[in-house]
């Protein structure tokens, strides 16, 4: 692919149903990824490549029930398996709110919410996956059991880990604080 | 229990404030002015088009290797000119050949925007103002500086992340040209971030003014413009080393430096019998200190005959599953043994193993095997004291 012949890097309309559906859904998709993750770029990174399988795979999201489902089984899966695959490629350099407990607390201004938000990016990644989509998505335990491609006792068993660990670290800061 | 609810309570606020409030990506070092999408930093690309698609992905790759932001000093000095494309020839001899359509479609993509504040000894060269789309002509300019990220090999095998300074010094004429002709309308249905990979600095006599390339009416640069871009005659004048983004451990020993602990992450599976019996050949060893949250460290890596490897199958033989004892996050280091396709995943001090057939608990002598291989390479007290 030349400069000179640089191929539009979009679709090309706004009329197409893809496009209509990437318009309607995106942006509540990075939302759903950067709580997932607890980095806007690799948030932006993971939707990308949630709408180019999504893209490759259309005619099956199209015809599913609830697409924008779909699509966020494409999503939570991919980022599972990203954080395999990126364990040896690329490690993403945390965000500052995405410093550990230790250095967040520092900050005076730091409330509850914002210790529960750092203290999340601490959790392993199937933990706060199933936080994400039980407290942000809303979604029952077996909705987020379907979507991860685990059982539902899996996904009681990593929220009640997840929100143990939570407690307890989110006791010790209030404790030495 | 409602202390249950009011953590429920207080993690359904705290994803929602962020969600609400998650960071503009590009708003550290580049904003566009004229358009309310900002560029990003990592941004990837989805390219759609007649029927080809593809991911680009301008994110660097960084490993989270102590940082030195700003306090090295290495300066450089660095050969002639040279064709911009030539950048991309990172394995090659720096040759000036003539340009071809393949190499010039190299030439943008093979720049990396810097992704950590631009060291203080580079602001003579470039700003850190946002960039502006500006008709500049080339009787006002003293000098067009490119500042970008770059790599470079110290001597002891570690890799660093560096920012680069490079100085245009043909093709000006045509590249302001390209600069100041006018965007396009902007589509409403594209979704593309783009960000120029590089900060383009032009000095006048009296200001130095990043500029931002036309848009198309998907916000990427115009066709001219990266034409004229990849047609620049550049020099690099200036290389000063950031981060360390490979230690030299990674280097000698080829292992990755960071590693998933999947013996914490990975669910066990339901696997009967021993693991796959590994081909008895040399193998790679990695060794990795776990955070106990799922990633590892690189400490060590040596390399095993196919005598260890033989040991180590007829290790797996004295697996007993399902130790009653067997707690899968309850370890220190982890090593992986890989060659070709061929890999698994052990627990030293623990009872997980890992291999493609799927994850077994089960304790046996076979950590213990492995930490007198990693003691008798020397590298145990470097093990031992971590």
């Amino acid at each position: 692919m030349g400069s000179s012949g640089r191929v539009p890097l979009a679709v090309a309309d706004g009329d197409d149903p893809f496009t209509e559906f990437v318009l309607e859904h995106r942006a509540s998709l990075v939302r759903l990824a950067y709580v997932i993750t607890g980095d806007a770029y690799l948030a932006e990174d993971l939707v990308q490549a949630t709408l180019l399988k999504t893209y490759r795979f259309w005619d099956r999201v199209s015809a599913a029930d609830s697409p924008r489902a779909y699509v966020r089984q494409i999503l939570v899966r991919e980022h599972l398996s990203w954080r395999r695959r990126m364990s040896s490629r690329e490690v993403v350099h945390p965000e500052p709110s995405n410093l550990v407990p230790a250095l967040a607390t520092e900050q005076p201004d730091s409330s509850d919410r914002e210790e529960a938000w750092n203290l999340l990016a601490t959790l392993p990644p199937k933990q706060r996956t199933v936080l994400a989509l039980r407290y942000f998505d809303d979604l029952s335990d077996e909705d987020i059991a379907t979507t991860m491609g685990v059982s539902a006792v899996t996904v009681r068993t990593n929220a009640s880990r997840g929100l143990a660990t939570l407690r307890t670290r989110l006791q010790q800061t209030k404790d030495n604080a | 229990m409602n202390e249950d609810r009011e953590l429920e309570d207080l993690l359904r606020a705290s994803m929602k404030h962020h969600a609400e409030e998650m960071p503009e990506i590009g708003s550290v070092r580049t904003r566009r002015r004229r358009t309310p999408v900002l560029v990003a930093a990592a941004a990837s690309v989805v390219v759609v088009a007649a029927g080809a698609v593809a991911l680009t992905s301008l994110a660097p790759i960084f490993s989270t290797g102590s940082g030195t932001s700003g306090s090295a000093s290495t300066h450089l000095d660095l050969g002639g000119p040279r064709p911009l494309f030539g950048l991309d020839f990172s394995a090659g001899d720096g040759s000036s050949a003539a340009p071809t359509s393949a190499a010039a479609a190299k030439g943008l993509a093979g720049f990396v925007n810097l992704s950590r504040p631009m060291p203080t000894e580079l602001d003579s060269f470039c700003s850190s103002d946002a960039p502006q789309h500006v008709e500049i002509t080339a009787s006002d300019v003293s000098a067009i500086y490119i500042c970008h990220e770059g790599s470079l090999t110290q001597e002891d095998g570690s890799i660093w992340a560096t920012a680069v300074v490079d100085q245009i010094v043909g093709g000006i004429d045509e590249f302001l040209a390209a600069t100041a002709l006018a965007d396009e309308q902007e589509s409403k249905s594209c979704f593309l971030t783009f960000n120029p990979p590089a900060i383009i600095a032009v000095h006048t006599a009296d200001a130095v003014m990043n500029i931002d390339p036309p848009r198309d009416w998907c916000r990427s640069p115009l066709p001219a413009w990266t034409a004229a871009f990849e047609n620049l005659i550049v020099q690099k004048v200036r290389e000063i080393p950031i981060e360390m983004t490979q230690s030299s451990l990674v280097t000698e020993t080829g292992c990755p430096d960071k590693f998933k602990d999947m013996l914490i992450l990975e669910r066990p599976s339901k696997a009967k019998g021993s693991p796959e019996p590994l081909p008895e050949s040399p193998m790679t060893m990695c060794v990795y200190q776990t955070d106990h949250v799922g990633e590892g460290t690189l400490i060590a890596g040596l390399r095993l005959t196919a005598k260890n490897v033989a040991i180590i199958n007829e290790s797996y033989q004295t697996i007993v599953l399902s130790d009653p004892e067997c707690d899968p996050t309850v370890h220190d280091h982890f090593v992986v043994l890989s060659e070709g396709n061929n890999w698994v995943q052990i627990a030293l001090n623990g009872c997980g193993i890992l291999d493609r057939t799927g994850m077994r608990l089960g304790s046996s002598d076979l950590g213990a095997y492995l930490n007198w291989l990693i003691q008798n390479s020397g590298q145990g007290k470097a093990l031992l004291n971590r």
